[in-house]
């Protein structure tokens, strides 16, 4: 099966992108995607990030500009911060990473 | 390990500030005198917080987890201020401008100093996890109080790991 690519976008790349790719990592491991790689990057980074990682799915705790990034598909995930709501997210990532195999 | 750092003098109970940038100046400011921050530290998370802001609507409270770039830390550290009255934020994941507001009771301030730091972050993603936890920490009276609710809270994780 082939790893999977995610970039985790935050304000400052170090705090909340960290517990999201950590959440992210574990609820898509129970959905049956158990290689799943992780790039952190401060918001102001996430377009040249992307260009360069070509990543399968971008995830954000802070705003970014997603009218640039229409060529990746992003979900907001504050759920993986909250806890709540974070298995009803998981699903739609994994349901979309199912519709790209 | 976080909590076992944590002391009495990081934890303020029912803080009396009415904006945020008074929370940045008490909890910060305090970061700094403390040596775990740089004296650019405050600034630097007042001008974070306006481009990416670190509110967070629980379903009972908000709370907001502030914070910023590590090359303003010395060394890692958590301060927690529950405030005697609601201070607007804005919702993380939004700009100010979207207007997302955040009545907050509960700040958990993070100095992170660099990567690796997943443990302190997770124990604080935890704790707001943990709405019982949360509500005994706002009706605290004292310092030792709330540093004893987050230790018997991590007891008793211990005990089910």
């Amino acid at each position: 099966m082939k790893t999977i690519k995610i970039l985790s976008a935050c304000g400052t790349g170090v705090a909340t992108s960290t517990v999201a790719s950590e959440t992210c990592k574990r609820l898509l491991a129970e959905r049956g995607f158990p290689s799943v790689e992780v790039t952190e990057c401060k918001a102001i980074e996430v377009i040249g990030k992307a260009e360069v990682i070509n990543p399968d799915v971008i995830i954000h705790t802070a705003e970014i500009p997603t009218d640039q990034l229409q060529d990746y598909k992003t979900f907001r995930v504050l759920e993986f911060i909250t806890g709540f709501g974070a298995e009803n997210v998981a699903d739609q990532i994994a349901e979309y990473l199912r519709s790209k195999e | 390990m976080l909590w076992e750092n944590i002391n009495e003098s990081l934890v303020f109970n029912h803080l009396s500030v009415s904006n945020s940038d008074e929370v940045f100046d008490a909890l910060g400011g305090n970061l700094e005198k403390l040596g775990y921050c740089k004296n650019t530290y405050v600034q630097a998370l007042k001008d974070r917080e306006r481009s990416f802001p670190t509110g967070i609507q629980l379903p009972e409270i908000g709370i907001a987890i502030p914070h910023t770039d590590p090359e303003h830390v010395n060394k890692s550290a958590i301060s927690i201020a529950t405030l005697e009255n609601p201070v607007r934020y804005f919702h993380m994941g939004t700009s100010p401008g979207d207007g997302a507001e955040v009545q907050v009771k509960l700040i958990i301030m993070l100095a992170i100093a660099g990567t690796g730091h997943l443990d302190i972050l997770q124990k604080a993603i935890q704790l707001i996890q943990d709405q019982e936890a949360v509500s005994c920490i706002l009706e605290a009276k004292t310092a030792r109080d709330v540093i004893n609710i987050i230790q018997a809270k991590e007891e008793s994780e211990n005990e089910n790991n």
